[in-house]
């Protein structure tokens, strides 16, 4: 159980919504995935088409909370006024804010990142800032009131899997009251776990799940992972060791520090 | 009165307040969230928003997303 955003959540594990390879593929794999958040968007929608109106019948039907997203923002001003729009529409106050700077690396802006989060703060929006793992954007970010991280693991539908483990695990060690949720580049399970391990509070992820060859299953195994990642963190892993140490006590054990001229000696 | 609606050109007639030209234009106000010329209009002024000539209207829906 973690609280993030004011809800207290079971899983830990955040879904997106798009890339499907159709709808009913898509609510399957997010019941199986047992997420209890999942992210929208929102598009342009043509006089009299009811395309959105079928997709949040969809979304009712999962009982999940929505965490919007401002995806394609290029500026403060279309960020803020799309997570208005979310806020409206959706009727939540959460807003998954992308401010893009680079259109090759979907590389976040940070200056107009840090920028537009203090506005929606102001505004009355709990913000997930989607930033990179830069230490010094998370620290502007936490100083202008959000009390969420979503650094990338790697670029937006790359799935590489973590990039930059040590920055990542810096963010947790110099933010441990921020819930940190590693946002993009996931590929694997074994990256989710890898996340959790380093006391990550969370893992979103989309391509990785609706791009598998069965969406369903991968669902599974990504909420799996999650889960084991974070049973790891909260045990303790052992310490790593520089040379071998045997994991089979020594003392006692045949021919133990016994030497041909020992056998000499006694029988002498 | 010319407006761009999601970057197409129209041309309206019969038409002066937001809630109009959405009813005339057939999108259910529920379902919509509403910009003009980059600025966000909230679903209580759309009785009272008073279009001009030449505006830019974004009507969003929601959408898969990641």
């Amino acid at each position: 159980m973690w609280h993030i955003g004011g809800e207290t959540l079971q899983s830990r594990l955040l879904v997106g919504t798009a890339l499907y390879p159709s709808p009913e593929v898509m609510l399957k794999a997010l019941q199986v995935s047992g997420t209890q958040v999942v992210t929208v968007s929102l598009r342009r929608q043509a006089p009299g088409a009811r395309g959105g109106e079928q997709f949040w019948g969809m979304l009712r039907s999962l009982n999940v909370h929505l965490l919007p997203n401002t995806a394609g923002c290029r500026s403060v001003k279309e960020a803020v006024t799309t997570a208005h729009m979310a806020r409206e529409l959706f009727d939540t106050c959460w807003i998954k804010l992308e401010v893009i700077g680079d259109d090759l690396t979907l590389q976040p802006d940070p200056f107009a990142l840090v920028e537009t989060a203090k506005i929606l703060i102001q505004d009355g929006f709990e913000v997930f800032p989607y930033t990179t793992e830069d230490f010094i954007v998370a620290q502007r970010l936490v100083e202008a009131g959000c009390s969420i991280l979503m650094p990338w693991a790697a670029p937006i539908g790359t799935g590489k899997g973590l990039m930059n483990p040590y920055a990542l695990k810096l963010l947790r060690s110099r933010f441990p009251q921020v819930q940190l949720i590693a946002d993009a580049g996931i590929g694997l399970p074994s990256h989710a776990a890898q996340v959790m391990e380093l006391g990550f509070d969370g893992v979103l992820l989309n391509s990785a799940i609706a791009l598998a060859d069965d969406p369903v299953t991968m669902a599974k195994a990504f909420a799996l992972a999650v889960e084991a990642g974070a049973c790891a963190y909260q045990a303790g892993p052992m310490p790593q060791r520089e040379l071998a140490e045997p994991s089979t006590p020594v003392l006692g054990t045949p021919f133990w520090h016994q030497q041909p001229s020992q056998k000499q000696e006694v029988f002498s | 009165m010319r407006l761009l609606i999601n970057g197409e050109p129209h041309q309206i007639q019969n038409a002066s307040t937001l809630q109009q030209l959405l009813e005339t234009l057939g999108y259910e106000p529920k379902s919509i969230a509403v910009a003009i010329d980059g600025c966000f209009v909230p679903r209580h002024q759309y009785g009272t928003f008073e279009l001009s000539d030449q505006q830019a209207l974004d009507v969003v829906a929601p959408m898969q997303g990641g």
